[in-house]
């Protein structure tokens, strides 16, 4: 009686373990140190396997997370990921590793953007710009919005996102362990500003009529606020259109770990290419790219 | 085991039918899970008229209703032709998809971005999103001496669209999602066309240099974009500096806008040797 109990079992442990191999795009099994520690104990995750479309032969898993944040607030976010093996574009990652760290990465990066826009609205925004507005669903990544007078444009990013070097395979790894990573469970927008490793990029556009002075009393208060949380890397500038004036930035702060002057840089970079045609924003972001390839 | 039969039956009768007769070209209907991935699972495609020519080809007129990022709706009109081979339909849904992908995009930058520097150009023109035959959409007004367009593309050819695959999709699309396309370019192009001085030149310079950097804020890592200005020609305000802030793949691009186009296309073919890029110019 014993060993036929045995036998299905055996069957079916086999057969979860063969099951657990094709699940190839299971980020919480590939990642579990990860798991625990970014996410947390109470964790929550499934899956919806889709079928084989006949044509295109493209077949995708969706991922779906449930956790828990700092403030208590229950978050959700879900992945759409193509296996490896089926993927188009496995040849262009190094390793079947690297392609599902990318994966894993672009889940914690919108995770991030969510956790720091709320903070960033409730805790900077809201209490220095009384008339902000919001579409119903918030501002998630913190794109134009505003009310009458402004647009504030603005995000959060990951020095190596979008970049096309081993620089962003290797933060990638950085950033998914539990010693070096980011633990997003934990997540404040005031620790997320440290990180040296992320940028953060805030303009304010003001209308021909609106009141500067006033405005720039509200930009001012913000940005002291948010200089409370000892930012790493970001600039912040205040700009106003004007028919009589083609000089439109007014005001912008750059930090890149210590206080950067725009203009002497500006003038730097006039001086090497002979035209103006500087962003600060660029000029930033390259510099800390440069920065990273060299550690 | 017993999952797999039917799927490959049906599979088998699918490409079957496919070579028989011509379909249908409701493309929710053809390619539900591919649909629902691009649009969402509350996408609704209509149909609103259907005519055949003289060899026999139906065209149809559908509208397309789906979701973005923001949760705003929206939606789309195009024109279909029913396809007998399954390959050149499921290509149509993916031109379909790119087209709207590029809805919310340059709805979030037309709306928001461009009217804090160019108002008076597409407030004059009553501008609205346009798409050419190759899908490029652009909006574009001329006011006071100066003529504003900007366009979106993709610069993969449709023949090697259909490997991307789930790398596109409408569904939950915005501007910063788009902007961190590889395959996508914006082109903000500002010519001075008539009779301006040389001081209103360099304030629609400056406005064109803060809208770019609006546009970076928001976008995070745009990987490709050009911001242009010039005179249209030698008369129109000889004065003006021309401009050319460029960015292909992240890295800016020392160079004229004309070369910038052609410079991408040779970097994506670096990047991705397998795949057929294009400009996806209209030219």
């Amino acid at each position: 009686m014993k060993r036929r109990s045995i036998i299905p079992a055996i069957l079916c442990a086999g057969a979860l373990l063969l099951t657990g191999c094709s699940r190839d795009t299971d980020l919480a099994g590939r990642f579990p140190d990860y798991f625990r520690y970014s996410f947390g104990d109470g964790y929550r995750y499934s899956y919806e396997e889709t079928e084989k479309t006949a044509v295109s032969g493209i077949q995708y898993d969706i991922f779906r997370l449930d956790y828990t944040d700092i403030t208590g607030k229950q978050r959700s976010a879900h992945a759409d990921i193509t296996p490896y093996a089926k993927s188009d574009f496995k040849d262009e990652y190094a390793s079947k590793e690297d392609y599902y760290y990318e994966e894993m990465q672009l889940l914690v990066d919108g995770e991030v953007d969510n956790v720091f826009a709320d903070g960033f609205i409730e805790q900077i925004l809201k209490p220095h710009f009384p008339t902000l507005t919001f579409t119903e669903k918030g501002s998630p990544q913190l794109g134009p919005d505003g009310a009458d007078g402004f647009i504030i444009a603005g995000c959060i990013n990951l020095v190596s996102v979008a970049s096309d070097d081993e620089l962003s395979s290797k933060l990638a790894k950085e950033m998914l362990q539990p010693d070096t990573g980011i633990q997003v469970c934990t997540l404040r927008p005031e620790d997320l500003v440290k990180d040296d490793r992320y940028y953060e990029t805030f303009v304010i556009s003001l209308t021909e009529d609106a009141d500067a002075a006033m405005y720039q009393e509200w930009f001012e208060a913000a940005l002291a606020d948010y200089r409370k949380w000892g930012p790493q890397n970001y600039v912040f500038a205040l700009k106003q259109r004007t028919e009589e004036s083609s000089e439109f930035l007014f005001r912008e702060v750059c930090m890149l770990g210590e206080t950067v002057d725009p203009e002497a840089r500006k003038a730097l970079w006039q001086e090497k290419n002979q035209n103006d045609d500087y962003s600060t924003m660029i000029d930033m972001r390259q510099t800390m790219l440069e920065s990273r390839r060299k550690q | 085991m017993n999952r797999r039969i039917p799927a490959l039956l049906c599979a088998g009768m699918l490409l079957l039918t496919g070579c028989a007769e011509t379909r249908d070209a409701d493309l929710s209907q053809r390619f539900p899970e591919q649909f629902r991935y691009c649009f969402g699972g509350q996408a609704e495609n209509t149909l609103l008229a259907a005519s055949a020519d003289a060899s026999g080809t139906v065209t149809e007129t559908r509208s397309l209703y789906y979701t973005d990022a923001d949760g705003t709706q929206r939606s789309c009109q195009y024109e279909i032709v029913r396809r007998d081979a399954d390959r050149d339909a499921f290509r149509d849904l993916l031109t379909l998809d790119q087209r709207a992908m590029q809805i919310p995009f340059m709805a979030e930058f037309s709306e928001r971005l461009l009217p804090q520097y160019f108002d008076e150009q597409f407030r004059a023109d009553d501008w609205s999103i346009r798409f050419s035959e190759t899908e490029n959409s652009s909006v574009y007004g001329s006011a006071d001496g100066l003529w504003a367009d900007c366009e979106g593309y993709f610069t993969l050819s449709q023949a090697d669209a259909d490997s991307l695959g789930v790398s596109c999709r409408a569904y939950g699309c915005d501007l910063k999602t788009l902007a961190q396309n590889p395959f996508f370019l914006l082109h903000v192009s500002v010519s001075v066309t008539g009779a301006v001085s040389a001081e209103a030149a360099a304030n629609y310079r400056a406005r064109l240099q803060a809208l770019c950097q609006d546009y970076i804020a928001c976008a995070g890592s745009p990987q490709n974009y050009i911001f242009s200005f010039a005179p249209a020609n030698p008369d129109a305000a000889p004065d003006a500096e021309p401009l050319c802030i460029a960015v292909l793949l992240g890295k800016p691009y020392e160079g004229s806008a004309e070369d910038a186009v052609s410079a991408l296309e040779q970097q994506l073919r670096v990047r991705y040797p397998n795949r057929q890029i294009t400009t996806g110019a209209d030219s």
